[in-house]
């Protein structure tokens, strides 16, 4: 394994064992700020909190070995299987515009309604994902991509809308 | 068993809606399978919001057409273009597409259509054969037993995964934290709702497995633009040479065996079950270097595995409730919409609809059969879909399916942050279908683990008793037997570089 790719795997544990810890410690100070889990006796069952608590055991443990495995680089020289693309800036802008674009989506969606919002969503995506493919786009192609989103917003309306009856904002 | 089945054959072709159904399901099971990017599983769960509002033996037959379809789709991209449209394709492309090289593409397709037809129908078999065998058997089980069963589900998932077992391990602990989530089903306590009455209600499973498996590859997709693939789109000769066709017939039913075998262990995945064939038939050959090259042999018996697979995981996910791989573990999240629980009590509650699921599964390897040797000279075509009408339709689907769960913007969120996160995993080498086989088999493995205790009053209940021990021994085995392998891996790198030679 290269040198570089090694370091990319210690990195992502890394970062990945330092996110599980902070969320085993947020879910520890939810399970103890629970009063009800403390105050009532449950007879023989042993109670709700249980499971959820020898979860949060195994899960603090696994965040801590993984972090302990990026710092030392316990395991570095066992070949072991490296993610296919190197973390990149470029690499995660696409992936991180449609997370961002899907929650205005969502957020957007009850005060527009269905139709204005996913029309607007489908319009950007099909103009960015075939400029992504294509380059710069010309007019006859924006145009191309530009009806091929209003025909998704079509189909979706009338399947969900129609056949399936969701009632939609 | 065979009274219901015929039972329900009646049924469903007196039933229009319900073949039409079925149809749908296959035309857009080969069409997803077949496109590269989309996997089985992303079809299933992107599509399966669809059946919220049908009725259960409905949603089976369009749902069983998705499923089988889709399995045997990925056989045309991997020969017609090489790159598998399924994971279970993978082994297919290593002679499916230098014999199209060749100029025996039309071959190649119809070599892989009849294979799969075959596996298919052999894979059912056993499952109408065992499943009422294994489900009889599960009856006794108690809840030390059930218990037992569900952690060597995960342990399995654990094993089988792909890349480290640790963490696989790590991301079917977080899928069970999440099955924690919101009001405990005994004593209806809120558990993890930091306050917010949406969390109250616990997570569907629905928006993150769309979120997981649709929404989370549609962002792998777009990081960047594909390269244009060359499309092999003269098929020649459909019909192969029937003397070459005839010798081939062991093959598939050796294919077909290791297909349902493997996947009737749950978790391990038609992945699994092709390698295993294909290496067992080149194994078994007078001339195994001629694998790769190009031969029928080398696609008949992955192919007839991967749709036997379809059969074996189904047996599983019906009898015990849990899932073989992936894809019913997306059944499971669509059998509880319809308030149905999959285990050993719908064989003696709900033997009709165990019955409609069968016959669902043998209508729609016969519908995939027709439609594939009528569609074979059209499918170069779905392979040239404009990549933008896709992503953009599939996530739209995403969005709206999840909407249609509960009518509720907050699946909705939950749906995108499964997708963020699912993506972000696959970045750091995790997998992430154990969050979602840790999120469905979580409430089974704490009610029977909290039962187990309320009537025997001891943890010892779960090593006494034979069958719960056997099985957790064997997990315990299969989650410390990659730790001995990784050791002994690294000392034979570290003699390795000590010794000069090259490093792995």
């Amino acid at each position: 394994m290269a040198q570089g790719s090694r370091r990319s795997v210690a990195w992502g544990d890394l970062v990945t064992g330092l996110i599980l810890l902070g969320a085993t410690a947020a879910g520890a100070a939810s399970l103890l700020g629970n009063e009800t889990l403390h105050e009532f006796d449950f007879g023989a069952d042993p109670g709700p909190g249980l499971v959820p608590s020898l979860l949060l055991v195994l899960l603090g443990v696994c965040a801590a070995a993984l972090v302990l495995r990026a710092i030392f680089g316990l395991w570095r020289r066992i070949p072991v299987s490296v993610p296919e693309n190197a973390p990149g800036v470029r690499r995660i802008a696409y992936p991180t515009l449609l997370v961002a674009t899907l929650c205005l989506y969502a957020l957007g969606m009850p005060a527009v309604g269905f139709l204005p919002a996913t029309l607007a969503f489908t319009c950007l995506w099909s103009v960015l994902i075939g400029r992504q493919e294509a380059g710069v786009p010309t007019i006859g192609s924006a145009a191309v991509w530009i009806g091929e989103a209003l025909a998704i917003t079509a189909a979706v309306y009338v399947v969900f809308a129609w056949f399936i009856k969701v009632p939609l904002p | 068993m065979i009274g219901e089945i015929l039972n329900a054959l009646a049924i469903v072709f007196s039933d229009p809606t319900a073949l039409g159904l079925s149809v749908v399901g296959v035309l857009a099971g080969i069409i997803l399978g077949a496109l590269p990017g989309v996997s089985s599983t992303m079809s299933l769960a992107v599509l399966l919001p669809l059946s919220f509002s049908m009725p259960p033996t409905h949603g089976m037959m369009f749902l069983m057409g998705i499923f089988s379809a889709s399995v045997y789709g990925g056989s045309i991209s991997a020969i017609l273009i090489n790159i598998p449209g399924t994971p279970g394709a993978i082994v297919t492309q290593m002679d499916g597409y230098p014999m199209a090289q060749k100029g025996r593409a039309g071959e190649a397709l119809t070599y892989a259509l009849l294979a799969s037809a075959f596996g298919g129908l052999l894979g059912w078999m056993l499952l109408v054969v065992f499943a009422p065998v294994v489900a009889s058997a599960a009856l006794h089980f108690q809840s030390p037993e059930y218990a037992a069963v569900t952690f060597f589900g995960l342990t399995m998932l654990a094993y089988a995964a792909p890349g480290s077992t640790f963490k696989a391990l790590t991301a079917g602990v977080i899928g069970l934290l999440l099955s924690t989530v919101g009001l405990d089903a005994v004593t209806d306590v809120s558990r993890f709702d930091f306050g917010s009455a949406n969390l109250q209600g616990g997570i569907s499973i629905i928006p993150v497995a769309v979120g997981i498996f649709g929404l989370a590859e549609v962002l792998r997709n777009i990081e960047t633009g594909t390269a244009r693939y060359e499309v092999i789109g003269r098929l020649n000769r459909l019909i192969p040479p029937w003397k070459e066709a005839r010798r081939l017939w062991p093959m598939g039913i050796r294919g077909a065996v290791v297909g349902a075998v493997v996947g009737a262990i749950p978790a391990a995945g038609s992945a699994i079950g092709v390698t295993v064939a294909y290496a067992q038939e080149k194994r078994m050959s007078k001339a195994p270097e001629r694998y790769g090259s190009g031969i029928p042999e080398g696609i008949v018996a992955p192919e007839s595995s991967n749709n036997a697979c379809v059969g074996g995981a189904l047996i599983p996910m019906m009898t015990l409730g849990i899932p073989g791989d992936s894809m019913t573990a997306v059944l499971i999240g669509a059998l509880l919409i319809h308030g149905l629980r999959p285990g050993p009590q719908l064989f003696t509650d709900r033997l009709d609809f165990v019955a409609s699921v069968h016959v669902a599964l043998l209508i729609a390897i016969v519908l995939t059969l027709i439609f594939g040797l009528i569609g074979i000279r059209y499918f170069a075509r779905i392979l040239r879909a404009p990549r933008n009408v896709l992503m953009t339709a599939v996530t739209v689907l995403c969005f709206i399916g999840s909407y249609a769960v509960g009518n509720s913007i907050f699946d909705v969120l939950v749906m995108i942050a499964s997708g963020a996160v699912g993506y972000a995993m696959h970045r750091v080498g995790m997998p992430v279908a154990p969050v979602v086989f840790g999120l469905i088999l979580g409430p089974l493995l704490e009610e029977n683990i909290r039962r187990a205790l309320i009537v025997n009053d001891t943890w010892s209940v779960f090593v006494t008793r034979p069958i719960s021990a056997t099985l957790l021994l064997v997990s315990i085995a299969a989650l410390v037997y990659p730790l001995y392998r990784d050791r002994r891996l690294r000392r034979e790198a570290i003699s390795r570089r000590r010794s000069g030679g090259p490093c792995p």
